[in-house]
């Protein structure tokens, strides 16, 4: 576990397994998932290391979502809506910044910089997110209201799952 | 070349970030039905509309030509109008085969430097003697007499227009046939004119139309020229003092007709033989 390499591949894939097994067949399960589903695994862009550049995250961000999209069968759908997502992640971090900056060993998460810090940041991003997934996913903006629908509902039971698995695993980096 | 990596590692970030997501959008595009449809839909719509805004374009710029083009035209059929030809049949009693050759002939030109305030008023026309155009040629527009051609260069003709003092236009009481002669002088508006020596025999009323007479060999004959506004016979007078208004508005006048009379000069000499 030591190998931050080995260790982030190892989150996406438990981050990927759920999302493709559960929560992408929530849709069919009707009710509330009708407007929303669950979308855990851009927390996998969300905990890259703080010094990764931009180029770099970007490109992770692309295959990740690429493999996403693969069980998706959606090419390219989440791909675009987790690019973008990385693209917005320093610009979030610069305006979240603490007043003494960020400690350049730390990481992104509830552990190291507090869950009134996380909750800005997860839900910023996850809202970058989400509007740019429905709005691929649509590809018009003649549904616009649909589109907003589907990212609120999503945002809300997103963010729900996020916050548990804060509390589970708690991790530091 | 290591430099340049790290450049690019370093502020390759909005590059890579547009790259992508063009990357993504050709993928969602071209492998995904329903993102497909909506994108040849919205392309076909974009470009169609594209397309009619060019068409517009092209239109608008072919004005010029299709404007000469039709004015050429008109000019043309003005031409062939019954008021354009001259009876020459030899037998007064046959009327069965009409002879007639051809009397007027039209150039259409454009008014390029106009005057309607002055007391003397000139046009300047974008057509001259290369084109045919010689001196005393009338000028008519669609809607009434303009004026008479005074001067020619290769490419401009000076036109004396209407409203000049020394301008005089035979007209005819189109009801009674009596003939009087428009003028116009210069604190009348640039849509007055005055008509003198018709005889007060003539039964006038306000609203008649005056025609051109042809009796000069400017206009040819019947043309609508103005309309009787009010008229008057001062204290033993003989003839109406008549105030009409001209049925062009020379202030506006933009695309014209220079009237040839291919048989002017033959009526013109057999008139001044007498003097």
């Amino acid at each position: 576990m030591s190998n931050p390499v080995f260790k982030h591949l190892l989150r996406f894939l438990l981050l990927l397994i759920p999302q493709v097994l559960i929560f992408r067949r929530l849709e069919e399960a009707g009710g509330v998932f009708e407007y929303g589903s669950v979308f855990l695994y851009p927390l996998f862009i969300l905990f890259m290391p703080l010094q990764l550049p931009t180029v770099a995250l970007l490109g992770i961000a692309f295959l990740a979502g690429l493999s996403v999209d693969a069980f998706y069968d959606s090419p390219g759908v989440h791909a675009g809506a987790l690019v973008l997502t990385a693209y917005a992640r320093p610009l979030v971090l610069t305006i979240l910044q603490p007043r003494d900056g960020y400690n350049i060993t730390h990481h992104p998460t509830k552990y190291h910089l507090g869950i009134g810090w996380f909750l800005g940041y997860s839900s910023i991003l996850m809202g970058v997110f989400l509007l740019a997934y429905f709005s691929l996913e649509a590809f018009t903006l003649v549904h616009l209201p649909r589109i907003l629908l589907h990212s609120i509902a999503s945002f809300v039971l997103s963010m729900f799952f996020i916050l548990i698995l804060q509390y589970l695993f708690n991790p530091k980096s | 070349m290591q430099n340049l990596f790290y450049l690019f590692v370093r502020y390759g970030g909005f590059v890579s970030f547009l790259l992508l997501e063009a990357l993504c959008i050709y993928l969602i595009i071209n492998f995904n039905e329903k993102q497909n449809r909506i994108f040849l839909h919205s392309a076909s719509v974009i470009s169609g509309n594209v397309a009619e805004q060019f068409d517009n374009l092209a239109d608008f710029l072919r004005l010029q030509e299709e404007r000469d083009s039709l004015a050429a035209n008109n000019a043309r059929l003005l031409a062939m109008l019954g008021i354009s030809r001259f009876d020459i049949a030899l037998k007064a009693d046959t009327v069965v085969n009409r002879q007639d050759t051809q009397r007027y002939r039209y150039v259409a030109a454009e008014v390029i430097n106009n005057s309607t305030r002055k007391s003397r008023n000139f046009l300047t026309l974008s057509r001259g003697s290369l084109h045919g155009i010689k001196p005393r040629m009338g000028v008519i527009d669609e809607r009434g007499v303009v004026g008479i051609v005074r001067n020619t260069s290769p490419h401009f003709s000076l036109v004396m227009s209407v409203l000049h003092p020394q301008m005089r236009i035979s007209v005819r009481h189109a009801l009674s046939n009596h003939e009087g002669s428009m003028q116009w002088e210069a604190p009348l508006g640039p849509d007055q004119v005055n008509v003198l020596y018709l005889p007060r025999t003539a039964p006038l009323s306000s609203g008649d139309t005056l025609l051109t007479s042809g009796y000069s060999t400017h206009f040819p004959p019947g043309l609508p020229v103005a309309v009787v506004d009010t008229f008057l016979v001062k204290p033993g007078g003989s003839t109406w003092e008549v105030k009409a208004s001209l049925l062009n508005d020379l202030r506006n006048s933009r695309y014209v007709y220079v009237v040839e009379d291919l048989l002017a000069e033959e009526q013109l000499n057999l008139e001044s033989s007498n003097e």
